[in-house]
Formats: structure tokens, C-alpha cells, sequence
């Protein structure tokens, strides 16, 4: 290609859908790194040693530690089901919008999404839930095993908010890729582009 | 006897009616016919049709199987081994679902846009394994929800013997 010409259109989209999985890589980085931090801290009471130093960041963090492990894990399910979507429907991905309105859709309802995914999580299985902590602490002491058991029960909370969010990122995927396969014109001719190969083909 | 849960319930299942005999019905009765009755530019021009409708038809069942489905297990109020074990199914599912329209069912509208090609009788075939296999887990989470559905209706039988 020469300087100054314009990029081919196929050009265009592959590079727009290479930023597209930049971004969603970047955003699942922040997810776990949020949620991780904000889980150890949930469990082990982290705040306790953020009070000491100020006060009031302290207060802050303890009063929304739990949401923001809620919300990242959550965050964290859809955007993993976002890039197995975008992954597995290759030809789709070759259009423009499909990941971005996926996106946009799934922070648009992040909020409701987090309250439901939450919510579901905190449906626990029937009995055998006193083997766990009785275990714990016959190996690690008693206040050993209750951090160890207060850890583990975060890092369930936090691994079924995942799971659950990620099967609703899924179901939204689906929905958006129905709208992305409705908009394919009649006479046959795409969806977006035709003959562009999208990463994604070589990938499976 | 009109609650909340059971329709929840009915719409669980008429969406996995539908995104099962959805795809049954083309698999083992549609595309039979159409190979013995229709020449081959006309069953192209047929088949890419119904792939993309059939696609939109599953993929929203499959959504809406989802979000009842994560209404149901809030009614139900546990979650077992088993139930884990559906639910990984059901992501596997949609994942496959999700190959075979995004990727394959796209694929053979776009190679059958002028008609037939030789590239389309190896994408169609693998179409049907991806939907067979899909319809196979399908028969399998139906078969786990049945275990689910007896477990969770035990308490209830006993109590009304």
C-alpha cells in the first residue's frame, strides 16, 4: 500500500477488531485485578489497615469493598463470554459493530446484572458445609482456619458470580449475534465485509 | 397454580422445544427432502434461508434458556453438583451454537451467495455434526433436569403421602 493511500476497507475492519480485543483483553485484566483485590480484602479485612492510615479511605473501601467484588466478577463473567463469542463466531466478528455493541450493552447492564448474578451466587449447596471450616481449622488452628474459611467463601462467591455472569454474557451474545444474522441482506452478500478473513478463523 | 415460577418454568421449556426440535426438524426431516426434491440451485437457495432463520430461532431460545433458566435455580433455592454440572453443559451448548451460526451458518450464506460451490458441501456437513452435537448435549441437559426436577419434587411427594 502506498503512503497516504486509503487502507483497504477489509484492512480497516481487521484492525478494528484487533483494538476491540485490545480493549476487552485490557478490561478483563481490570475486572480480575479489582476483584481479586477486592475479595482479599473482603476476606482478610484489609480495611482494618487502610483505616489506620486514613480514616476515611478506609470507611470508603469498607462500605463498597463487597460491591466492587460483586461488580468485577460479574464484569469479569461477561467480558470472558464476550471474547469466547467474539472467538467462536468468526465470520461475525468480521463485523464492525458486533463487539461494540455487545460492549456497550454489557455495561449498559452491569448494574442489574451484577444485583442478579449476586444474588444467584449466594445460593449455596445443600449440606456438607461444615466439613469445609472443620477441616480448615483442625490444620491451620482456630483463627487460622476461620481466615482460611472466610477466604474460601469469598473466593466461592466470587468464582459463581463469575460462572454466572459469564452464562448471561453468553445469552447476550447470542442476542446480539441473532441481530448481527437478521441484518445479513437478502441477496446474499454480507454481513459486513465480503472475503475478509477475520483473525478469529485461524484461531480455531 | 398460576405462579410466577411456573411460568418461568413454561417458558424454560417451550425455549428448549424450540431450539431442540428447531434443529431436529432440519436436521433429519428438512434436509433430507430438500436433497431429493429440489435441484441443486434451488436446495442452496433453500437451505442458506433456513440456516439463517433457524439461527436466529436458536440463538434466542437459547438466551431466553439462560435468563429463565437463572430465574429457576433462584425459585429452586440450591445449587448441587448436578446443577453445576448442567450449567457447564448449557455454556458449552451456547458456545457450540455460537460456532455453528456464527461462524459456519455465516459462512455458508456467504459461499452460497452465487449459488452452489464446491466449498459448501464440507461446511454444510460440518454444520449438521456441530448441530447434532449440540442437540446430543441438549437431550443430556434434559435428562440432568429431569434428575433435578425429581430431586427437588421428592420432598413434596413424601410430604403429600
Amino acid at each position: 500500500m502506498t503512503a497516504g493511500a486509503t487502507p483497504p476497507r477489509a484492512a480497516q475492519l481487521t484492525h478494528a477488531t484487533s483494538d476491540m480485543r485490545h480493549l476487552i483483553a485490557r478490561l478483563i485484566q481490570a475486572s480480575v485485578l479489582i476483584g481479586l483485590l477486592a475479595m482479599f480484602s473482603y476476606a482478610s479485612g484489609l480495611h482494618n489497615v487502610v483505616r489506620m492510615r486514613a480514616p476515611a479511605a478506609g470507611a470508603w473501601w469498607n462500605a463498597h469493598e463487597f460491591y466492587l467484588m460483586e461488580g468485577a466478577a460479574t464484569a469479569l463473567g461477561l467480558l470472558v463470554a464476550l471474547r469466547v463469542g467474539v472467538r467462536f463466531a468468526a465470520e461475525a466478528a468480521s463485523i464492525r459493530y458486533l463487539a461494540p455493541v455487545a460492549l456497550a450493552l454489557e455495561a449498559a447492564l452491569l448494574l442489574p446484572l451484577t444485583h442478579l448474578c449476586a444474588r444467584v451466587a449466594r445460593i449455596g449447596a445443600d449440606g456438607g458445609a461444615i466439613v469445609a471450616p472443620n477441616r480448615m481449622a483442625a490444620y491451620a488452628g482456630f483463627e487460622g482456619g476461620k481466615t482460611l474459611d472466610k477466604l474460601l467463601i469469598a473466593a466461592l462467591y466470587f468464582i459463581k458470580t463469575v460462572g454466572f455472569g459469564f452464562l448471561l454474557g453468553l445469552a447476550l451474545f447470542g442476542a446480539v449475534l441473532v441481530g448481527a444474522i437478521v441484518s445479513a441482506r437478502g441477496d446474499g452478500a454480507p454481513i459486513d465485509v465480503r472475503g475478509t478473513r477475520s483473525s478469529a478463523d485461524s484461531q480455531l | 397454580m398460576l405462579s410466577l415460577r411456573l411460568f418461568v418454568l413454561f417458558i424454560h421449556v417451550t425455549a428448549v422445544i424450540v431450539a431442540l426440535g428447531g434443529s431436529l426438524f432440519s436436521t433429519f426431516a428438512l434436509a433430507p427432502v430438500l436433497a431429493e426434491e429440489l435441484d441443486g440451485a434451488s436446495r442452496v437457495r433453500v437451505a442458506r434461508r433456513v440456516t439463517r432463520r433457524l439461527g436466529v430461532i436458536v440463538l434466542s431460545a437459547l438466551a431466553i434458556l439462560v435468563v429463565t433458566g437463572i430465574l429457576n435455580v433462584m425459585f429452586v433455592g440450591s445449587i448441587g453438583p448436578l446443577l453445576t454440572l448442567k450449567l457447564l453443559l448449557v455454556a458449552i451448548v451456547i458456545v457450540l451454537a455460537i460456532f455453528q451460526y456464527g461462524t459456519l451458518g455465516l459462512r455458508i450464506w456467504r459461499v452460497s451467495a452465487n449459488g452452489p460451490a464446491p466449498a459448501l458441501a464440507p461446511l454444510q456437513a460440518r454444520f449438521r455434526s456441530v448441530g447434532l452435537k449440540v442437540g446430543m448435549l441438549v437431550l443430556l441437559i434434559v435428562y440432568l433436569s429431569l434428575g433435578l426436577s425429581r430431586a427437588a419434587s421428592a420432598p413434596l411427594t413424601l410430604a403429600m403421602r
